[in-house]
């Protein structure tokens, strides 16, 4: 009997998203928020998002707009796996 | 402290220390206010007019009932203040007190019916009444007395040579209006929340993940004139916006805020 590759596995399906930045508030504070409020994200403008599968950073990629408009994420770095990252 | 009592070899029962009881306190309404408002009077009037009086304090604005002690007779007034009705009480040891650093020497006792009059005026100036005012004293078998739940309020009244007198203050403390159970909930407004903004996502196969690499692209949205983003605490979506910055910082301007907008 063999044991499961990653091939095996390769049709499941896994939700991807890109995390653009965090930020804190109150409950207070959230309760106010209104169409028209800007809210600050704790990265610069520039700065690379993590990409997540199924919650977990994968990979990092800079945003970027492809020639019909459309907003794409470049990969630029594989993120090593370690038993220490954190969930996002 | 100990909390394992052994005596005479043998083990004894270990009993539960007794806490303090826990009140539920309703918040301090109108009628708390305007006792707190009299209070602060009396405290700024009492000094001028009890020349003995060298320091007063008035405690906090509680809510509990009046209780009498048998033992001591005291007297209680009913007054008007603030367009509420109020109690003032003054117990016989107080009385006598406030009478000797009246006038200046110990008085009768029990006092005289001049010597009780010379409290009841005291008081009436201690409360800010004009001399043609009626302070009503609730004397005899009538005599009425503050209700069982009351907002109350004590001054303390303390000369230079360590003699107390103390004054007690009631006005009624309307039931709260609470449903459906006597609780008072937490303010959770500053309770600090995470939120994430994250793009809208999609959903792809783990041999597409598998395949990328430094250099791929993964295209998000299509063509927009502003990048959607949803603003998440938890699982929970409580905003989209639209992604954007302020002098380099990364920010996100809301266009919709609830659970219930679509995506």
């Amino acid at each position: 009997m063999t044991g499961l590759d990653l091939e095996a596995l390769g049709d499941l399906r896994v939700a991807v998203t890109a995390l653009v930045g965090r930020t804190t508030a109150s409950i207070g504070e959230v309760l106010n928020y209104a169409p028209g409020t800007i809210v600050p994200l704790d990265a610069k403008a520039e700065a690379p998002v993590p990409l997540l599968v199924n919650g977990i950073a994968i990979a990092t990629g800079d945003l970027v707009a492809l020639e019909d408009g459309s907003l794409a994420i470049h990969i630029n770095e594989i993120l090593q796996f370690d038993n220490t990252r954190a969930r996002a | 402290m100990k909390q394992l009592g052994v005596t005479s070899g043998r083990i004894s029962r270990w009993r539960a220390p007794t806490l303090p009881s826990t009140r539920l306190e309703p918040e301090i309404n109108g009628a708390g206010r305007s006792l707190e408002k009299l209070a602060r009077n009396v405290l700024t009037g009492a000094p001028r007019i009890i020349n003995a009086c060298a320091t007063v304090s008035h405690g906090p604005i509680e809510c509990r009932g009046y209780t009498e002690k048998p033992e001591l007779a005291d007297r209680v007034w009913r007054f008007t203040h603030d367009h509420r009705d109020m109690f003032c009480v003054l117990d016989e040891h107080s009385e006598r007190t406030l009478l000797g650093w009246i006038v200046g020497g110990l008085p009768a006792c029990p006092p005289s019916e001049i010597e009780r009059s010379i409290v009841a005026e005291s008081i009436k100036r201690l409360l800010d009444f004009s001399p043609d005012e009626a302070l009503s004293e609730t004397r005899g078998e009538l005599r009425m007395r503050p209700p069982d739940r009351a907002w109350s309020c004590d001054i303390e009244m303390l000369s230079n040579d360590g003699q107390r007198a103390k004054l007690q203050f009631f006005t009624e403390c309307a039931p709260i209006p609470q449903s459906p159970s006597f609780v008072c909930h937490a303010d959770l407004r500053n309770v600090v929340l995470h939120l994430r903004a994250t793009l809208p996502g999609f959903e792809c196969a783990l041999a597409e993940v598998s395949a990328w690499h430094s250099g791929s692209v993964l295209r998000f949205q299509r063509p927009k004139s502003a990048i959607s983003v949803g603003l998440y605490v938890g699982r929970r979506r409580v905003a989209v916006a639209h992604l954007g910055a302020v002098y380099g910082e990364r920010v996100v301007k809301l266009i919709g805020v609830g659970t219930g907008i679509p995506r």
